[in-house]
């Protein structure tokens, strides 16, 4: 968690390797192996997703071949037409996704609360050993929020790590997370456990702003 | 030397870039145009009536008074050597009816381009042209029963002369320009469709032309009538092998839509990129007539081809659908062109390109709505991807509106390149950099492709593939 | 013609300019042998070289706009530096600062040859130098009337900005009265330096005896930001050609176009943005309403050149048509040589939307004043990009005035 423009995204992105951010200091390590310098693709046959903020719209892309491209690109071979079908009719009757939904093209013409969703079925679809869900809150109504939070319960599972950036509680209500950070300023100033999620949402940021400078000066 | 050579050679992985040997080939006139050479065509060869040798002449004269065009590209133009072109080459004596009856050599060729295999699975008809003629041509009987008539150019004019005389040459005369005039004098080939009153031809109709001869001509016409109330689909594909010099191919397509029908003219042009291509397409559509050209250039070395619609009836309707690739030295000046004739006429012009690896491509259009064309709508949509720096794209649309009442005329244009982020969001979804631009690549043409026949869809994303491996990296 | 005439106007310069303006008239010879102008029928009506070159601009005015403090020629109330004066007196008085802007040769396969013709025997004209640093706040106002008629009229403007200096001109062209028909041809030459900026207005709002060419050219050097407003209001035929050119990294330009023609006037419109290197940008928006039998053809280039990276260039051209017999012609040109650009243009030509009509006269509009709402709509679709509030609000009034007399 973190105020507008403290960095949330960013730390995202820059895990899954956008090529705007350039690393000028430290490694990024994933499950001991240094993936600095790999390309955001090779990030993502690593097992790392990021559900997207903002999810870009391609016009022309039908939801349907780019699933099935995604998956055989995940698993390093060609996924068979037939096991792909009954693959995502599965994922689609957990998430509660209508048939006629795949024929569209990509976040095309989507509203929001349809392009999240679309984030959290390419999720199941991918099962990744990291996720990275940057705002999946937002924009969302609260019967939205929760058909998507539930989807991504029945998704998570042991082998999973699961990194939520948010604003709010209400998201956390949901899926309730193992731990808490706050990141202020690019750094992370405050971690505990669900109860600092109640201390923000009753105070708000200010309170760790002191912190965060008795943080710097003590560096 | 009877073998083929290898395939999947040559420049840009062109995979129709293999040659047959010309041993068996019954006619090449000598290199260049004269009067006697349309002579010899025309009497001594095809023995045609004298109105028509007469036309020949007649266009040739014109093709003479004609300056080369000043626009375009003229650099590439003017390279064109009139005096070193084979103007007419005949492979074969025979036309088959079955492929059985096609000379071995050709028939090879066409297997190996899909041609029979695909008329076993959804085409009505076929016709193949090999260099000048037609070697091979097919309908399915239940449509000839009906009247329906699907021959070459030449079978027609023999056998339905008539017919022919009275719409032969009307839409494009040989004075519309320097290359309609030369296809006039030395036409040879091409399809002759005629579908009478009412009848729907549900299955499409498929035209293939090969250019085999370094150097050759090939001037095939092509004129398709569909009487009141019918619907035809017409698909014609062409390809050519590499040589290091230059071939022209430079048709004449005419299609007239009576009251109350479709055409629908697709054409996926696949010449290696050492053919000029220079086409003149024209259609009248008369009242509540709908023609469509769906229009795909991929390959030649310099394309330039205006699919034209004349809504001439009152609701008539035209729509042109257009993708050009440009890749590695070539220059495809594709367009569309619609003139509003009469009132309550309708058009839709879609135009997509691609370039890279410092090909070219322009959009040049025209949309013009003639006093008394009121309520007539036009909307055109250009759009145009860059792939790498070095390759260019130009739009050229003129838009002339002379009435008021109740016109709409519209026209948006925009160019970019592969979006940086479109890229990331598919590459962090583990799509390699060349896998994710071709699937963009794809979805950008996708209006176009969805408009084709599912086999031809298929293989228009292949070669999209093709193309993009050779452009990333 | 009268050749003697046209040596005697030539004589008066030195060599250096001599030498140019023969060559130019040799152009003009040339071009008037091939028949490649778009309205050559309509010119060629007028019998231009019985004309005489008379260089009708009783007065060239040039002062300081609202207070008139200022009057061509005479410099007080200035900051040091500031020239505005005569062209010809600046050739003579200082050429050093004029001779390399009036040496240079760029001309354009779309120039109209009385381009050259006006290059060829323009006798004056205002030169206005802005030095470095300084911000000058009121606008100058240059005013050019043309007073009798059957004259040939011609005119050159050099304005030079120098590095961080920003000023606003008005340059205002109408005729007063006149009798008979005239020409008028005039270039106006614009340099801008280093993040220089200007705005400036053209009004050309001749009566209806004008034939009238004009062209903007304009130079654009590093993070220079030009806005161009440019109103076609008046002559029987215009022809306006605006070429910017952005030579340098952030330079900007914004070429807004008002067009209003009725009767049987014509207007011609060639415009040109060419990005010769990257991260610059230029828009182009033209609203065009026609009337009568009044025709407007507007032939638009964008280009972008190969090394021009990371360039945005728009252009759009609105045409309506509040007349059956009135014609319109739009052609958006775009040639982009680099790949990572941001290029688009729009053209849309028509009448009054009717669902727009429809909705104002269900609130009781009558069709004249529902149309006149669109209309005006469409005007302020130009004049609510002019970032300058108060010139905006003379323009309009100034417009809105205008057509009420038309």
């Amino acid at each position: 968690m973190g105020p507008n423009g403290s960095g949330k995204s960013t730390l995202s992105n820059v895990i899954m390797g956008h090529p705007k951010y350039k690393i000028t200091k430290g490694k990024i390590f994933f499950k001991g192996e240094d993936i600095t310098e790999l390309s955001p693709d090779q990030r993502a046959k690593k097992g790392i997703f990021l559900a997207f903020q903002y999810p870009l719209s391609i016009p022309g892309v039908r939801i349907f071949n780019f699933l099935k491209n995604m998956l055989s690109s995940i698993r390093g071979e060609e996924i068979p037409v037939s096991e792909f079908k009954k693959l995502l009719k599965e994922k689609m009757k957990l998430l509660d996704i209508k048939q006629s939904f795949i024929k569209r093209y990509l976040n095309d013409g989507f509203s929001g609360g349809e392009k999240k969703r679309n984030e959290i079925l390419q999720m199941a679809l991918f099962e990744p050993k990291l996720a990275l869900l940057d705002e999946t809150d937002s924009g969302l109504d609260v019967t939205a929020l929760k058909t998507v939070c539930e989807g991504i319960n029945k998704i998570i599972n042991n082998d999973m790590s699961v990194i939520i950036i948010t604003h709010y509680k209400r998201m956390l209500e949901y899926v309730r997370p193992q731990f808490v950070h706050v990141i202020m300023d690019g750094k992370i100033v405050k971690s505990g456990n669900e109860e600092l999620v109640e201390k923000i949402d009753s105070q708000g940021y200010d309170w760790l702003k002191v912190s965060s400078e008795e943080i710097l000066t003590t560096v | 030397m009877n073998t083929i050579l290898t395939e999947n050679i040559g420049i840009d992985n062109y995979k129709y870039n293999f040659r047959d040997s010309e041993e068996n080939y019954v006619y090449k006139a000598k290199k260049g145009l004269s009067k006697e050479i349309v002579e010899e065509i025309s009497v001594k060869l095809k023995k045609e009536p004298k109105w028509m040798t007469e036309f020949r002449l007649k266009a040739l004269d014109i093709f003479y008074s004609k300056p080369m065009p000043n626009w375009g590209n003229t650099e590439l133009l003017n390279q064109i050597n009139f005096d070193d072109i084979h103007y007419y080459v005949k492979s074969t004596e025979k036309q088959g009816r079955d492929w059985n009856e096609v000379p071995e050599e050709i028939k090879k060729t066409f297997d190996r381009l899909g041609i029979p295999e695909a008329e076993r699975k959804f085409l009505a008809g076929v016709t193949a042209q090999y260099e000048s003629d037609v070697v091979y041509h097919s309908i399915r009987e239940d449509l000839e029963k009906i009247g329906v008539i699907f021959t070459d150019m030449d079978t027609g004019l023999r056998e339905y002369e008539d017919i022919v005389r009275k719409y032969f040459g009307t839409v494009i005369p040989p004075t519309d320009n320097k290359f309609a005039a030369l296809n006039s004098a030395v036409w040879s080939g091409g399809s002759f469709v005629y579908v009478p009153k009412g009848v729907h031809v549900e299955i499409p109709l498929q035209a293939y032309f090969r250019i085999n001869t370094e150097n050759m001509g090939q001037f095939e016409r092509t004129l398709i009538i569909a009487e009141p109330g019918s619907y035809v689909h017409y698909i014609e594909g062409c390809t050519a092998p590499t040589y290091s010099s230059d071939s022209l191919h430079s048709a004449v397509v005419e299609l007239i839509a009576m009251e109350g029908a479709k055409i629908r003219y697709t054409t996926i042009q696949n010449w290696s990129n050492n053919v000029y291509n220079l086409v003149t397409k024209r259609a009248y559509a008369y009242k509540n007539a709908t023609v469509e050209w769906v229009d795909g250039n991929l390959g030649s070395k310099l394309t330039m081809k205006y699919p034209a619609v004349y809504l001439l009836g009152e609701g008539a309707r035209g729509e042109i659908l257009s993708i050009a690739m440009a890749s590695t030295n070539q220059h495809q000046d594709a367009g569309a062109k619609i003139i509003h004739a009469a009132p309550n006429t309708s058009s839709i012009i879609t135009s997509k390109s691609i370039s890279k690896n410092n090909g070219r491509s322009s959009y040049r259009g025209l949309i013009k709505v003639l006093p008394g064309a009121t309520n007539c709508k036009s909307h055109v949509v250009c759009d145009a991807l860059l792939l790498n720096t070095n390759s260019r794209s130009d739009t050229y649309p003129t838009m002339q509106v002379e009435e008021q009442k109740d016109v709409i005329v519209e026209h948006e244009a925009t160019v970019s390149k592969v979006g940086e982020e479109q890229l990331f969001y598919l590459m962090s979804r583990g799509l390699s950099e060349s896998e994710a631009k071709s699937m963009i690549v794809n979805g950008f043409v996708e209006p176009f492709t969805k408009e084709l026949p599912m086999e031809y869809a298929v293989e228009l994303n292949k070669l999209i593939q093709l193309e993009m491996e050779g452009a990333v990296g | 013609m009268n050749n003697l005439l046209e040596k005697e106007i030539i004589c008066e310069f030195p060599d250096w300019l001599k030498e140019k303006k023969e060559c130019a008239l040799e152009n003009f010879y040339n071009l008037s042998n091939t028949p490649k102008e778009k309205f050559r029928d309509v010119i060629e009506s007028m019998e231009f070289d019985n004309l005489e070159n008379k260089n009708d601009f009783g007065n060239i005015e040039s002062y300081w706009d609202s207070e008139y403090k200022f009057v061509f020629g005479a410099n007080d109330n200035i900051e040091d530096g500031v020239i505005i004066k005569s062209l010809k007196e600046a050739i003579y008085e200082n050429e050093e600062l004029v001779k390399p802007y009036l040496n240079k040769n760029i001309f354009n396969s779309s120039d109209s040859r009385f381009t050259f013709l006006a290059e060829a025997l323009y006798n004056d004209g205002v030169f206005i130098y802005i030095p470095k640093d300084i911000e000058i706040k009121l606008p100058i106002h240059i005013l050019k009337s043309i007073v009798n008629g059957k004259s040939k009229n011609f005119y050159k403007t050099l304005i030079v900005l120098e590095d961080n200096s920003k000023l606003t001109i008005i340059d205002e062209y109408k005729s007063k009265n006149t009798k008979d028909f005239y020409l008028v041809s005039g270039i106006n030459d614009i340099y801008l330096k280093d993040n220089a900026q200007l705005d400036y207005i053209h009004l050309q709002n001749f009566d209806y005896n004008a034939f009238n060419f004009s062209l903007q050219r304009a130079n654009l050097s590093k993070n220079s930001k030009l806005n161009i407003f440019s109103l076609s209001l008046g002559s029987q035929f215009s022809y306006e050609n605006i070429r910017v050119y952005s030579n340098n990294t952030g330079a900007s330009s914004e070429i807004l176009g008002l067009v209003l023609g009725n009767k049987e006037q014509v207007f011609q419109h060639e415009t040109l943005q060419d990005h010769l290197v990257g991260n610059s940008e230029s828009k182009l928006h033209f609203e065009v309403i026609l009337n009568d039998k009044a025709e407007s053809s507007h032939n638009g280039f964008v280009r972008i050149e190969k090394q021009a990276l990371q360039t945005s260039a728009h252009q759009l051209i609105k045409n309506l048509l509040l007349s059956r017999k009135a014609k319109a012609e739009a052609i958006p040109n775009l040639e982009i040589l680099a790949d990572d650009v941001s290029c688009s243009h729009g053209v849309s030509l028509g009448p009054v939307n009717t669902e727009e009509l429809f909705y104002l006269m269900s609130r009781g509009f009558d069709i004249k004043q529902a149309e006149n709402i669109i209309i005006e709509g469409n005007i302020e679709n130009i004049i609510s990009k002019i970032k300058n509030t108060e010139l905006a609000e003379n323009l309009r009034n100034y417009i809105l005035s205008e057509i009420k007399v038309k």
